[in-house]
């Protein structure tokens, strides 16, 4: 015989009186378990919820990029490089630079470490020129050498111009219609014979009147080898954003040279504005929903801050009723354990046991209640998300707290039993 | 063995002082079975609850084994009743969520120590309640149930038993086996201080103390 058989038989005993306890104390533990589940439930939420409404976001702006990157391909590029004595107003005035610049300085900008700021750098050779063989019409003649590679990018990527094989020529819109090219056609240009590569789409620019041919032919027909006089930038990086930052690199790479650097296309202009308000507005709509998740935790803490604390003090007043319920109920018991030498500390042992078990039970339950509870709530009640929520620090804090609340409510209850006179409870029997 | 001096108990109650015991004086020694006769609040059972070291007296000495026990302080005086003295009460106040066999076990709480055990099923036997040693006292009869708070009482080899109306609540049959055991217990060597307002229950002791209105009257 010992207290703890004596704790376990009285327990089996009164069975309903224990229950009550341990669920009083369950519902204290749970509450509290299910308070900080159901905001660790939340943030895990919001995290997931941001975390793929970002991911859409990403996903939405780089089908944006990549169109925005097709488009600007089909205006032709971004940033102009021209010769650094080229007046510009000559240069809008004709539409092509009159002045030349070396090849060079092509291949020194596509080898160069230093350039950051653009990429598909595309050397051309354009002038307006007569076409001898038919009639003196005027032509864009364009020589192009299609894409001068980054020497980062090499192997990586397909350069997106293509060159024109020699030998061909490309001819547009308005030139086809009007002399009734088709492909494969012969033609004679400026003295050489040319077979037509393609027929350009009708484009409603000078583009239309243009004959494309590689760039050494037109150096060669124009008297005018290793020259050239723009390079046309494609898919710039930050070209729209900062061109000044495209000029000084040049200086860097190529000093001395000082060419011009200017930009086109409006259009691309305004969409990549669109583009960067499209971004700002996702930036804002993700920054108004994490406001609101977070508006949201603070009143579900805020709330959990009033009721936890209640329902815990709630919880250890019933569990001290209840424990002066069972002191009273077990008064002769206790007065007859004194009278056969039960010291007061003994009696006091008893009563404690009891409180401490129905701690442990109430814990038990309640951490299991509370986190099915607090999981639900937050909308994650998912076996197999358990772990995320688990937390092991939350378990120790309410096996150490459920048990001292029990035993604090206790205490009182627990001490007037042991101070109990027992010639008093044996004498009114 | 128990030496009571001059105990007087004075009980102070809202309509006045009630003297419950005045003056009483009482030597039981080993191998005496002394019976205090007296009718209801002649004051018995505050003689047997002092004797007990249950209730401290107003004046006089209570002295078991040559110890002044209200010298001593309230856990010192639990540490005596669990090593030296046995109760027996009316209404045989067992703890009715305990077998017998844990109800008989209960004083080994106070003094633990080997044996209890042996000794516990050696009462049992000793006093016919071996088919019941794990029923609950509320599936015992009375007579079973003063039996097993008499083996309760001698668990822990007590110098001294005390009872109060032991056989009150019983039939002839019970109470004579209660009887016989109080007094084979005094022929071993302890003693036995039993109260009671029966004259036929009195007489099988070897002394009747009469006690009325908390004072003796004859010895």
């Amino acid at each position: 015989m010992n207290t703890w058989r004596l704790i376990q038989r009285e327990i089996a005993h009164r069975t309903l009186s224990f229950a009550t306890g341990t669920l009083l104390v369950a519902v204290a533990a749970g509450s509290l378990v299910a308070q900080f589940t159901l905001l660790r439930a939340h943030d895990l939420r919001t995290g997931e919820m941001l975390d793929e409404d970002e991911r859409i976001a990403r996903k939405r702006l780089a089908d944006v990029e990549n169109e925005m990157r097709k488009l600007t391909l089909k205006l032709g590029f971004n940033v102009r490089i021209l010769p650094k004595d080229q007046n510009l107003a000559d240069f809008y005035d004709k539409g092509f630079a009159d002045k030349t610049m070396g090849e060079d300085l092509v291949h020194r900008l596509a080898n160069s470490e230093l350039l950051t700021s653009i990429r598909h750098l595309y050397p051309k050779l354009e002038r307006k020129v007569e076409w001898p063989e038919q009639g003196r019409r005027t032509v864009i003649l364009l020589g192009t050498h299609g894409e001068v590679p980054l020497k980062e990018r090499l192997d990586r990527k397909k350069p997106i111009i293509t060159l024109i094989p020699e030998g061909h020529v490309d001819v547009g819109h308005e030139l086809s219609k009007s002399i009734g090219l088709k492909p494969k056609d012969k033609i004679t240009f400026m003295g050489e014979e040319f077979i037509v590569r393609k027929c350009r789409p009708e484009q409603g620019t000078r583009a239309d009147i243009t004959v494309w041919m590689d760039l050494r032919k037109v150096q060669q027909l124009l008297k005018m080898p290793g020259r050239i006089n723009e390079i046309q930038a494609v898919e710039c990086k930050c070209a729209f954003a900062d061109v000044e930052k495209v000029r000084a690199e040049l200086r860097k790479i190529l000093p001395g040279t000082d060419p011009l650097v200017t930009m086109r296309d409006k259009q691309a202009y305004v969409r990549k504005q669109a583009r960067v308000a499209a971004a700002k507005n996702r930036t804002d709509e993700l920054a108004e929903k994490r406001a609101s998740r977070d508006r949201q935790r603070r009143e579900r803490k805020a709330f959990g801050a009033v009721l936890v604390p209640m329902l815990m003090i709630a919880s250890a007043v019933w569990v001290g009723l209840l424990a002066f319920g069972n002191v009273r109920e077990r008064s002769p018991e206790i007065g007859i354990l004194r009278a056969i030498g039960l010291r007061s500390m003994q009696i006091f042992a008893v009563f404690m046991g009891r409180a401490l078990l129905i701690g442990a039970a109430g814990a038990c339950i309640g951490y299991v209640a509370g986190f099915v509870i607090g999981a639900a709530g937050g909308r994650m009640a998912n076996v197999s998300r358990a772990p995320e929520l688990f937390s092991s620090w939350l378990l120790a804090v309410v096996l150490v707290a459920a048990p001292l609340l029990a035993v604090l409510a206790t205490w009182l209850p627990a001490r007037a039993a042991s101070r109990q006179d027992p010639a008093l409870v044996l004498r009114e029997k | 063995m128990l030496r009571i001096d001059q105990i007087t108990k004075t009980y102070t109650k809202a309509e006045g002082p009630v003297h419950a015991l005045s003056d009483v004086s009482l030597h039981v020694t080993e191998g005496e079975f002394v019976c205090i006769q007296g009718s209801s609040g002649s004051g018995k059972t505050t003689l047997l609850l002092a004797a007990g070291a249950l209730l401290e007296p107003t004046s006089g000495t209570v002295e078991l084994d040559g110890q002044n026990l209200y010298r001593l302080g309230p856990e010192q005086r639990a540490a005596v009743r669990a090593a030296g003295i046995g109760f027996v009460f009316q209404q045989f106040h067992l703890v009715p969520y305990l077998s017998v066999l844990d109800n008989v076990l209960s004083p080994a709480l106070a003094i633990g120590g080997d044996g209890a055990l042996d000794r516990a099923s050696e009462l049992i036997h000793t006093f016919g309640l071996r088919d019941r040693a794990h029923h609950l006292p509320s599936e015992l009869s009375a007579g079973e149930c003063q039996r097993v708070a008499l083996a309760r009482a001698l668990l822990n080899r007590p110098t001294l038993v005390l009872a109060d109306e032991p056989t009150g609540n019983l039939d002839e049959c019970n109470a004579n086996i209660v009887l016989q055991s109080l007094t084979k217990f005094a022929e071993d060597g302890g003693a036995v201080l039993l109260v009671t307002h029966s004259t036929r229950v009195a007489r099988r002791g070897n002394r009747i103390i009469r006690l009325e209105a908390g004072s003796v009257l004859a010895a």
